[in-house]
């Protein structure tokens, strides 16, 4: 470092504290570039071999800038401000880190503008005599940049391809023109004000000519859509008529001024009435015109108040994060810590530029270094104000660290003329410096104060606003977090796996052991969201809600990854689960199989089923279908009840079954002609139940009467929504507009969810369960800890009509009852209806099973359910 | 490993950026503090200055220690005439006196006719002439 920044002891105060400060700049370049090699190898959790080097090449080009502009300006400037030179330093490595960083490529191209820059920093120390034709010239100076900028008119280009086109292309260089115009206006401005300085208070006339001029720049520079650059030309203008006129009417007429240009723009322009309302409206439309600033808010939330370390967060996903938001990358990686820095950097910067102006003697750098004081300032309050939404977005840049070669090396000239206008007062030795100008310092201290009240705003962001920006919908990094640290594996009852997570850290992935239960288990993508298992046990899968050890701890801070992700047991049984998905097959429909008792739920299906694997390419095609494979079925999807209700309402009536021995007595349709879903042996009771004769049905039901089976509807829980860790559908509504199709269970939407619970009263003496499909997660120490249910069960009957309803449905072979119903929805889709379970004579644990088809197949759903309910008896007798 | 290192370096950088801007601030404070010092306070008699050639006739009233004159608009006292240099005389407040000195004007200041070429005593009711422009002088 001595060598590099050499330190003697013959050296005055100034060259001592300049190389100083320099030598920590350079450690701080050090220490960044650093992090940035090591950090692929940490987020990889891998060794050396994802080191990255390329951005050392930045650092050499950094280090070859400041060591040879700390010696010539030793050498050449004996009297200059020593801070100035460590401030940009430390500003260009903070930014030069950054770009690399985010995009490698255009860190090369920016090295090569920071040596460049630095090139001309050189030359402009080694002939101080510059700033007097800067003078002298000053309007070829203006006409010239004027001549550039307009050259875009027909010349211009945009590097990106589409947009503004606000180049030049030179050789294989983008070139922006407006940048030096910038300050060729300062220059310009300074020049014009020294040679009429005489201005009496109230006089307007001699500042016309400057008007016109400005007047000028700002129609070329709006017809180009170039509106930062506009916006601080105006800015820069008024500040410097300030400063130089004192007239307070200045002050006054600015605000006026914005207000009309501002006006006029959201009127007239697209692009300034799109920033304007996105400004005015900052979350109106998070995917659209204010996506970026939203993204930026919450990547200065992620950021939090100690940042991700360089290389270690995701400032990616910010639009143009390598220019416009480079503030906001700042805010995520490095922190408000990093934010603090670079804000205090660029007020110091300021802060120096005008005690230059204040020293100065000669009127004219005076007025440049004032100007050039502005410069900086307003410009880094325009793009921070725009990066945190407190100003309206304009594309400039955060002078010294965005990503833009013309910018870079226009305020590197401006470096070059305040280190040499500052070297100047020493010369004469018998001129004093004039005092301070009032005017200029209460310029600076609006500009620095409004910094401040930036940096405020930021820190809201990344420690009060924190926890909802980075909750936001619109906040992609959880998925990226998935892509690093697996989450836990989704497995059944008996712990085999259902879905687990493959691959290689950083492009870990979701993969369906087994497919077929994609609908209930559901997916977790970074671009469509969660659902099903996978967004409801979320915090389980991804570790959040374990106890926090020291290994979580550190993948926290030291990774900024989650922990890693818990198991989660559901009570499905793959091994009835698989016969269910075979027996289905290609037809649409759900079932589900339960244990009437505890309400787990061993079987869920729902087909048409979709691949995790294809998901994104099939998406499109999944999108346009109402009822596509993303639905599940078994909790989402509704069907009329049809003749599935007969069994409780004649629970309800059970004691009618033995005052009249013959349905058809007091149930007249059945001497009409039964309508049944499957063809009755005989019309007893039994029969008309099992075989869904659903006239008999709305006949028990009329003589129930309308309020007393709303009231038994109610209680079996049709008008509610069941409670489990799945998306269920909306409960059905209470009205009733036709009375007969209502008996006749067309009107009345369930789920086969909420009939299984249903059925599961009957199996159950009487008592509603309260579903479930998840057992519980394994924590860190490997132990299964389960989960409370999220409902309690409730009395649907006695449990003596409930024994004796299933005693009289039971086939006495194998202990069991069961419905078949046919029906139509409102479109005139068939549905066939399929529900069994155990009777009140079955000694083991007691099970229903649910199958809804969306085809007429009454043989198919009896099938599929008998043998997924013999199965489940089976399975507990057995044991 | 590399984690840890990681963190030790994120560390080290946070303090690299506190130690380089605190330097700075330091540095500037203990500047400051220096030039303020030496500034004692001292009682000033009070200088009046009426300019003559105008038709308005401007007076105004100084008590700073050193009051300068010249066409520059940020001078305590600055006078719109083409004769004025930039920074033209310097009145300044010694040993319980107003003394005039000429900053090497172009055109000469002049004491009741008398060129001022080195620093002189200003009593109430002299004239100075700084280029073409008169002025009066009062004391207290």
């Amino acid at each position: 470092m001595d060598r590099l920044f050499p330190i003697r002891e013959e050296d005055s105060q100034v060259n001592k504290l300049q190389s100083r400060l320099l030598v920590i700049a350079a450690l701080l370049v050090l220490a960044l570039a650093i992090t940035l090699t090591i950090s692929p190898a940490v987020r990889y959790h891998t060794g050396g071999e994802d080191y990255r080097w390329s951005h050392w090449l930045g650092v050499l080009g950094w280090f070859a800038v400041f060591t040879v502009l700390n010696r010539q300006s030793r050498r050449k400037l004996p009297h200059r401000d020593p801070y100035l030179l460590p401030i940009v330093a430390a500003l260009t490595g903070i930014g030069l880190m950054m770009i690399w960083r985010l995009y490698p490529d255009l860190g090369q191209r920016q090295t090569i503008w920071l040596v460049l820059s630095g090139g001309v920093v050189f030359l402009g120390l080694a002939y101080p005599q510059v700033l007097t034709y800067l003078k002298k010239y000053k309007y070829i100076w203006l006409v010239l940049g004027l001549i550039l900028v307009g050259l875009t008119i027909i010349f211009g280009q945009n590097p990106s391809g589409s947009g503004p086109a606000l180049w030049l292309k030179i050789f294989d260089f983008y070139f922006q023109p407006s940048e030096p115009l910038k300050l060729l206006m300062v220059v310009y401005l300074a020049g014009f004000f020294t040679d009429r300085f005489i201005l009496k208070k109230n006089r307007l006339a001699p500042i016309f000519p400057t008007l016109v001029v400005v007047v000028m720049a700002l129609a070329l520079l709006i017809s180009q859509k170039d509106l930062g650059t506009a916006i601080i030309f105006l800015a820069l203008y008024l500040l410097m008529l300030y400063s130089i006129n004192g007239n307070r009417w200045v002050i006054w007429a600015t605000p006026l001024v914005l207000l009309i240009a501002g006006t006029i723009g959201y009127l007239f322009i697209d692009i300034v009435h799109i920033r304007l309302s996105t400004w005015l409206h900052p979350f109106a439309d998070p995917s659209g015109s204010s996506y970026q600033i939203i993204q930026s808010m919450i990547g200065i939330a992620s950021g939090g108040t100690l940042g991700t370390g360089l290389g270690m967060g995701s400032p990616g996903l910010i639009p143009v994060a390598v220019s416009d938001f480079i503030y906001a990358a700042i805010g995520e990686e490095l922190g408000l810590v990093g934010l603090l820095v670079v804000v205090g950097l660029i007020a110091l910067l300021v802060y120096r530029a005008v005690k230059i102006a204040n020293q100065s003697t000669d009127i004219f750098n005076r007025y440049l270094a004032s100007g050039i004081a502005y410069y900086f300032g307003f410009q880094s309050i325009l793009i921070i104000g725009g990066n945190i939404g407190l100003l309206p977005l304009t594309g400039v840049t955060l002078p010294f660290i965005s990503y833009g070669g013309s910018s870079l090396l226009v305020s590197f000239i401006a470096l070059a003329i305040l280190l040499t206008i500052n070297e100047a007062p020493q010369e004469g030795s018998n001129t004093q410096p004039a005092p301070r100008n009032p005017k200029t310092n209460w310029s600076a201290i609006i500009l620095v104060g409004f910094q401040v009240l930036e940096f405020l705003v930021s820190s809201l962001y990344g420690f009060w606003f924190k926890d909802a920006l980075i909750a936001r919908p619109e906040n992609p990094r959880w998925a990226i977090a998935d892509r690093f640290v697996p989450l836990g594996d989704i497995v059944d009852r008996n712990g085999q796996v259902i879905v687990n997570s493959t691959g290689e850290i950083g492009e870990i992935t979701r993969a369906a052991v087994y497919p077929a239960l994609s609908p209930i288990v559901g997916y977790t993508n970074s671009i469509y969201g969660q659902t099903g298992i996978e967004a409801s046990m979320y915090p389980y899968l991804r570790g959040l809600v374990a106890e926090r050890d020291l290994k979580a701890a550190t993948l926290e801070w030291v990774n900024n990854q989650p922990p890693e992700g818990l198991d989660v047991r559901l009570t499905l049984d793959l091994g009835i689960q698989q016969t269910a998905d075979e027996l289905l097959g290609d037809s649409r429909g759900a079932v589900v199989l339960m244990n009437a008792e505890t309400g787990e739920i061993l079987t869920m299906a729902s087909h048409p089923y979709f691949n995790l694997e294809t998901l994104e390419e099939d998406w499109a095609s999944f999108s346009d279908e109402e009822n596509g494979p993303l639905v599940n079925r078994a909790t989402q999807g509704t069907y009329p009840i049809g003749s599935a209700l007969f069994p409780f309402l004649l629970a309800d009536q059970i004691d009618i079954t033995s005052s009249f021995a013959r349905p058809e007595s007091i149930l007249p349709s059945l001497s009409i002609g039964p309508q049944c879903a499957t063809l009755p042996q005989t019309l007893d009771w039994m029969s008309i139940v099992t075989h869904g004769c659903v006239n008999a049905q709305a006949d028990l039901a009329a003589y129930t009467g309308l309020n007393p089976v709303q009231n038994l509807i109610q209680r079996l829980g049709f008008y509610s929504s069941p409670n489990l860790r799945l998306t269920v559908a909306q409960s059905a509504q209470t009205g009733v507009t036709d009375e007969r199709a209502f008996f006749r269970g067309e009107d009345l939407l369930v789920s086969p969810l909420q009939l299984a619970i249903a059925a599961s009263s009957l199996s159950n003496d009487g008592t509603l369960p309260a579903p479930r499909i998840v057992i519980g997660y394994e924590n860190q120490d490997n132990r299964w800890v389960t989960l409370p249910k999220l409902d309690s069960s409730s009395a649907a009957f006695t449990a003596d009509r409930a024994g004796r309803l299933t005693t009289l449905l039971e086939n006495d072979a194998a202990l069991q009852w069961q419905v078949t119903s046919t029906t139509e929805t409102e479109e005139g889709e068939p549905v066939t209806w399929f529900m069994a379970g155990s009777s009140a004579n079955w000694q083991g644990q007691p099970f229903v099973v649910v199958v809804a088809l969306e085809a007429e197949a009454p043989e198919q759903a009896a099938d599929l359910g008998l043998t997924l309910l013999n199965r489940a008896m089976n399975l507990t007798s057995n044991h | 490993m590399n984690a840890l290192l990681l963190f030790i370096i994120r560390l080290i950088t946070l303090l690299l950026l506190y130690l380089f801007i605190g330097w700075i601030a330091y540095t500037i404070f203990m500047d400051l503090r220096k030039t303020n010092q030496p500034e004692s306070k001292v009682s000033v008699t009070p200088i009046t200055l009426i300019q003559a050639n105008d038709d308005l006739g401007e007076s105004r009233q100084f008590v700073a220690q050193e009051v300068l004159i010249g066409r520059d608009p940020a001078n305590p006292f600055y006078l719109e005439d083409g004769t004025v240099s930039v920074r033209h005389l310097k009145l300044t407040f010694r040993n319980q006196h107003w003394w005039a000195e000429d900053l090497e004007s172009t055109n000469g200041s002049y004491l009741n006719g008398d060129q001022i070429l080195s620093p002189v005593i200003l009593t109430d009711g002299d004239e100075l002439r700084l280029g073409q422009v008169v002025l009066t002088v009062r004391i207290n």
